[in-house]
Order: structure tokens, then C-alpha cells, then sequence
């Protein structure tokens, strides 16, 4: 595959990764059986209501769920190495040089009493032998790359001194500053406005271009993910459902919940007209049902949902958790 | 005055009228003009979109409208009076026909009153009716909203976000208003459920003769709702018009590169033609507007007269209107 490197291994391979968190009564499952793949530089989103695993999972991937609690089970391999059984020293040493992660608000993510400057020459130093003024230069060249103007000026301001959309993008060269090879993105760009969210969309593009680095995208919006990724994962309560090419899923969607999500997007009905939406709510953790999760809310379920549904094959490469997928002919984005 | 949830129709809904309407700020680092003399017109049975993104003073404006922002500037008519015209007795009937409903279901319910308490309370506070009554037209009001009557025994942590927003709507409904504003109503809701709730705010106002002034940045929802719509920057109108010609063939430059900027989910090949407007940079701070058009600093056919001259608010085809010098197709 093209996305694959000289060892035909992709950048990172997640297997049945299982998250549970343990409380006084137990244990509460949040994902099941989650597995993906992520090839070298290659783009994918990740979509699925609130509630469905999708941030669990980034988390996990840089082990940074709580320790005390999380139960996490499974394989996430990163270029061949199980982060799993990792230790925490190694582990630690690869978090912000090889993989690293942008959240959604990214007042909360900065330390409001350093300067950027001291912020991304921090992670700069943890991670490579560089001497302060390299590491200042190096620091300058992020905030140029991310499109902050005079970044030399702004490199001692604090994270109050920028705006919404430039703290993101500063979040962003804190990011890349150590080229890792695979970054998390989780939903970036969902505090910004649209007109400034469509800058965000374009720097992230361009710069995996440019760079080779990975991108996992977990958002809400079908739209962001149209215009960044070449891969979808649509996951619900806690599995993923379908996986497959961003454009295959726009025009006909192999699981029906991927097409109900699609259909509910207003822009795509008439001005005025009834929308679709998705009856029902996702089960609670602790209360899943036997057999497929959304056979509850689904327009196609039958006879035969209420077995275990695994991710099933289809043409392509295409992936869905659903018996029916290949038979039905479900409504995409387009017709 | 005894309310019970019969329908009415459309003509009966409210008009509103805002007229050089302002609200300013005073803080110490200077005036902040949230709101600087917009004026537009809602027509009583229609939903009235406002587009704007964060700092466009839209949230400010629909408070104003909704009677819970006093005006620095201006003047509000609804159905062609003004609130300063009227008696108590009317005052206080006007109250009642004008609502509002928030963006946070969650925020918006005590944690501590069940559901039926919570939808109960306005009637309470107005002593309508006895408690039987008030329990009645509760029950009716969360029977329409599509919300079982067992729903009323429960509490808010015990819901999800959209069966909460169903309660505020209901709450709402028992009080029969005319006019309501919806200030980013579905913003807090999985899009898997938006629709749902899109769908029952224009039933109700079909069945009970509602106006809507609907308030919110998300213009693929604005432009399916609303039957005109207004664009708002930096605390003033930019353009407004019929849904349709706003969010199909824009004039404005700011309208332009707004609906530009909007992530459609289509696949690569029905994307690339589409004509794409990167504004640069952020909406500057309302503390400092920029002179003259406040889109200037960003506009990409900004000229030397734009600092110099405020563009006038002019209609350039029937019920359609641009503030800007150079407003034309993309």
C-alpha cells in the first residue's frame, strides 16, 4: 500500500483496543474491540455523536488516560511497538517527538504564566540536545511555519496576548516543532469561528503535506473532514462501525448509521423541507445490547441484528459492522 | 387569562421592528458598540435568521429584541408599538408573548425541580390558572413536544441534551407566546438530532402562529430555517435579505467569504470547482473598530474609500440590502 513505509507496516496499527473505567460497581466498558489502522502521512477522521469513544481513544493512544482508573486493553502499535507495555520513561520520550496532540481549546491546553516562547522551547529542549538560541530560532521558524506574523516579536507574549484563531495555531507549532510523525487533532477547530476554522483546516492540510506527518482528525463535523482526510472511522457507542474512504462514504455509506449522520446535515436537504434526523439516543455505557449497538435506532434492522456484528469486509477494503451492508443501498451525501 | 395550547393562526404571530437599534458598553478600556444602529423588520408568522460569527453582537441583539437588554440607542416596535408606549396591564401581557429560549439546555433547568416544576413555573409566577390547570397545560406542552408525561416525574441530569432542549421549548409553549427568539438553539446537540428539533420548532409555528427571530453562526442551519436573513459583523448589519438570494447569491464580500468558508461534506471532485474566499486574518475588536466599513481590514476589495466613508445601507433589489460600496456577485 502506498501509505506504508519500506517494513509494509503502517505507522500505527490499533487492535481491539478496550476501555473500561473502573468505579464502585466494576468496571464500565467504553469501547470495544476497537481497531484501525494509520499509514504514513496519512489522513484520517474520525466521526461519531458525543459519547461514542472517539476522544477515550486519541487519549489512549498517548497513554494519558487517568491511571488510577482507566483499564485499557488491547495493542496500539506505533511504528511496530506496542505503546501498551511500554515503559513510562520511553513512553514519555516519544509523546511530543513522535506523536503529539492538539485539543479543542487551546486556552486550556497553554500555560497561561509562560510565554509561547518558553512553552514551545520547552517541549523543543525535552525532546533534542539544543542550546538556548537554537532553540529560540527553531521556535520563531514554528510560529513563521503556522503563519504568525512578526513571530519574533510575539515569541515573549502570553497566551492572553492572542487571539482565538492564533492561539490554535500556536497550539499547532508546539505540535510539529519536534516533527513527530503522527499528530491527534482533537476537534481543533470547533472553538473557532468558520471563517478562521477554514485557515486552521488549510494550515493542517499543508503542513501534513509538506511535513509527512500522520493525522488522526476526531471531529463531529462531516464537512472538516471532507476537506482534510482521505480516510473516515465513523464510531458508535464505542466500536467502530464503518471504515473507508472519505469519498465512498459521502456517496454511498455502507453502514446506516454513517448514513443517517450524513442525511441529518441540513445544508444537504431542501430550503424549508423536513430534515432527517437519527431517532432514539446512543445506549448508555453499562447498557449496550446484545448484537448490533444501533439496531434500536435503525430504519434497516431485521432479523439477524440482534447477533454480534463484526467488522465485515466489503469491496475496496471497505469495512462495516453491519450483516446488511453490502446488500443495502444506503443515501450518502450525494446521490 | 387562562392558557390552553389551541392552535392560532400565523397572522396572529407578533411583527417586530428594530429601528437604528444600539446597545453599547461602557468599560474602562473604552465603549464597546455590541449593537450599532441596526435596523430591520421581522414579519409576524416568519423566522428571521441572524448570521454572525463570535463578537458579531448577534447574542446581544436577540437579548434586546427578547426584552432583556435595555437599548442605548433606538427604538423596538413590536407590532408597530413601542414597550414604552404601552400600559402595565399590556407591558406585562407583552412579557408573556415575548420569549426566549438559550443555546445550553442543560444551564437553562434547575437541577433540583423535576421537569413538570420546571415547565409549571412560568404559569406559576403568573397565578395562571389553578394547579390543576397549570399541570394540565404542562402535561400538553411536553406531550407536544414530543416528551412522554412520565418525563415530568424526572429530573434534568436524568435526560439527554435534546429531551432537555424539548423541555425549555415545552416551558416556553405553556406561556402561548408570539414571538420567540432562539439564541443557537441546536449548537449544543449532536447533529444526528438536530433535525428532529428543527422539524418541531416549525411545526409549532405553524400550529400556534410563532415568529421567530433565530440567532445563530451556522449558516447550512440558518439557511434551511429561516425565510430572511440578516448578516451581522462587528455589531452591524452587513446584508439582508430573502433566504434564498442571501445564501445563493450574496452581494456583500463578507457573506461571500462566510458561506465560503463553511466545510461541505461532498466528495474531492464536487469540491475542487467551488470558488473559495480565505479571509485573512480574525474579526477585529469591538473596543476598536476599524473606520468606516467595519469588514475593511479583511475584505478582499477593500479601497482607500472604505476607511474614509461609512457604506449606506441600500436596497439593491426588492427587500434586499447591502452595506458596502463595492457589493455585487462573487
Amino acid at each position: 500500500m502506498a501509505h506504508d513505509d519500506h517494513t509494509g507496516q503502517p505507522l500505527l496499527a490499533v487492535n481491539n483496543l478496550n476501555i473500561a473505567f473502573a468505579n464502585d460497581a466494576g468496571e464500565t466498558a467504553i469501547t470495544r474491540d476497537v481497531s484501525f489502522t494509520v499509514g504514513h502521512g496519512e489522513r484520517v477522521g474520525v466521526v461519531g455523536e458525543s459519547g461514542c469513544g472517539k476522544t477515550v481513544t486519541g487519549l489512549a493512544l498517548l497513554g494519558l488516560l487517568p491511571e488510577r482508573t482507566a483499564r485499557v486493553r488491547g495493542e496500539i502499535l506505533f511504528q511496530g511497538r506496542d505503546l501498551l507495555n511500554m515503559p513510562a520513561r520511553e513512553l514519555r520520550r516519544l509523546r511530543g517527538r513522535d506523536i503529539s496532540m492538539i485539543f479543542q481549546e487551546p486556552m486550556s491546553a497553554l500555560d497561561p504564566v509562560f510565554t509561547i516562547g518558553e512553552q514551545l522551547t520547552e517541549t523543543l529542549r525535552a525532546h533534542e540536545k539544543v542550546g538556548r538560541r537554537e532553540a529560540r530560532e527553531r521556535a520563531v521558524a514554528a510560529l513563521e511555519e503556522v503563519g504568525i506574523p512578526s513571530p519574533h516579536l510575539r515569541l515573549d507574549d502570553y497566551p492572553y496576548q492572542f487571539s482565538g484563531g492564533m492561539r490554535q495555531r500556536v497550539m499547532i507549532a508546539m505540535a510539529l516543532i519536534c516533527r513527530p510523525r503522527l499528530v491527534i487533532a482533537d476537534e481543533p477547530t470547533t472553538a473557532l469561528d468558520v471563517t478562521v476554522q477554514a485557515q486552521i483546516i488549510d494550515l493542517l492540510r499543508e503542513l501534513s503535506d509538506t511535513t509527512g506527518t500522520a493525522l488522526l482528525f476526531i471531529t463531529h463535523d462531516l464537512g472538516v473532514v471532507a476537506e482534510t482526510c482521505s480516510r473516515l472511522l465513523t464510531m458508535y457507542a464505542g466500536e467502530v462501525v464503518e471504515s473507508a474512504p472519505v469519498d465512498t462514504v459521502l456517496r454511498r455509506p455502507a453502514h446506516p448509521y454513517s448514513s443517517g449522520l450524513l442525511r441529518s446535515l441540513p445544508g444537504l436537504s431542501e430550503r424549508g423541507g423536513r430534515l432527517p434526523s437519527i431517532p432514539g439516543r446512543v445506549p448508555a455505557p453499562g447498557q449496550m445490547p446484545a448484537g448490533c449497538r444501533f439496531q434500536a435506532r435503525c430504519p434497516h434492522s431485521a432479523d439477524g441484528c440482534e447477533q454480534g456484528q463484526p467488522l465485515r469486509e466489503l469491496d475496496n477494503g471497505r469495512l462495516a459492522r453491519c450483516w446488511r451492508g453490502a446488500e443495502l443501498t444506503l443515501p450518502g451525501a450525494v446521490t | 387569562m387562562n392558557a390552553r395550547l389551541t392552535p392560532r393562526p400565523s397572522t396572529q404571530a407578533a411583527g417586530v421592528r428594530a429601528d437604528r437599534v444600539r446597545v453599547h458598553f461602557p468599560t474602562r478600556a473604552g465603549t464597546v458598540k455590541a449593537v450599532d444602529d441596526v435596523s430591520f423588520d421581522i414579519r409576524p408568522g416568519e423566522t428571521f435568521g441572524l448570521i454572525g460569527e463570535s463578537g458579531s453582537g448577534k447574542t446581544t441583539l436577540g437579548r434586546a429584541l427578547a426584552g432583556l437588554q435595555p437599548l442605548s440607542d433606538g427604538r423596538l416596535f413590536y407590532d408597530g408599538r413601542e414597550p414604552s408606549s404601552l400600559n402595565r396591564a399590556e407591558r406585562r401581557r407583552q412579557r408573556r408573548d415575548h420569549q426566549i429560549i438559550f443555546q445550553d439546555p442543560h444551564a437553562a433547568l434547575n437541577p433540583r425541580m423535576t421537569i413538570a416544576q420546571s415547565v409549571m413555573e412560568p404559569l406559576d409566577i403568573l397565578r395562571d390558572g389553578d394547579r390543576a390547570q397549570r399541570r394540565r397545560v404542562a402535561d400538553e406542552a411536553l406531550e407536544r413536544v414530543g416528551l412522554a408525561p412520565e418525563v415530568g416525574r424526572r429530573y434534568p441530569h436524568e435526560l439527554s441534551g435534546g429531551q432537555k432542549q424539548r423541555v425549555n421549548i415545552a416551558r416556553t409553549l405553556t406561556l402561548r407566546p408570539r414571538f420567540i427568539v432562539c439564541d443557537e438553539v441546536v449548537a449544543a446537540l449532536d447533529v444526528s438530532i438536530r433535525g428532529a428539533i428543527l422539524n418541531l420548532f416549525a411545526d409549532l409555528q405553524d400550529e400556534f402562529g410563532i415568529t421567530y427571530a433565530f440567532i445563530t453562526h451556522d449558516i447550512s442551519v440558518v439557511s434551511h430555517v429561516s425565510d430572511r436573513v440578516g448578516v451581522l459583523y462587528l455589531g452591524r448589519l452587513m446584508e439582508q435579505g430573502p433566504a434564498g438570494a442571501v445564501c445563493e447569491q450574496p452581494l456583500h464580500p463578507y457573506t461571500q467569504a462566510l458561506l465560503s468558508a463553511e466545510p461541505l461534506p461532498l466528495p474531492s471532485d464536487q469540491r475542487d470547482h467551488r470558488r473559495r474566499i480565505r479571509l485573512q486574518g480574525e474579526i477585529p475588536s469591538p473596543l476598536n473598530p476599524p473606520s468606516g466599513c467595519p469588514f475593511r481590514t479583511r475584505c478582499p476589495r477593500a479601497e482607500t474609500r472604505c476607511a474614509e466613508q461609512v457604506p449606506e445601507w441600500r436596497e439593491v433589489a426588492p427587500d434586499h440590502r447591502v452595506a458596502c460600496h463595492f457589493a455585487g456577485p462573487a
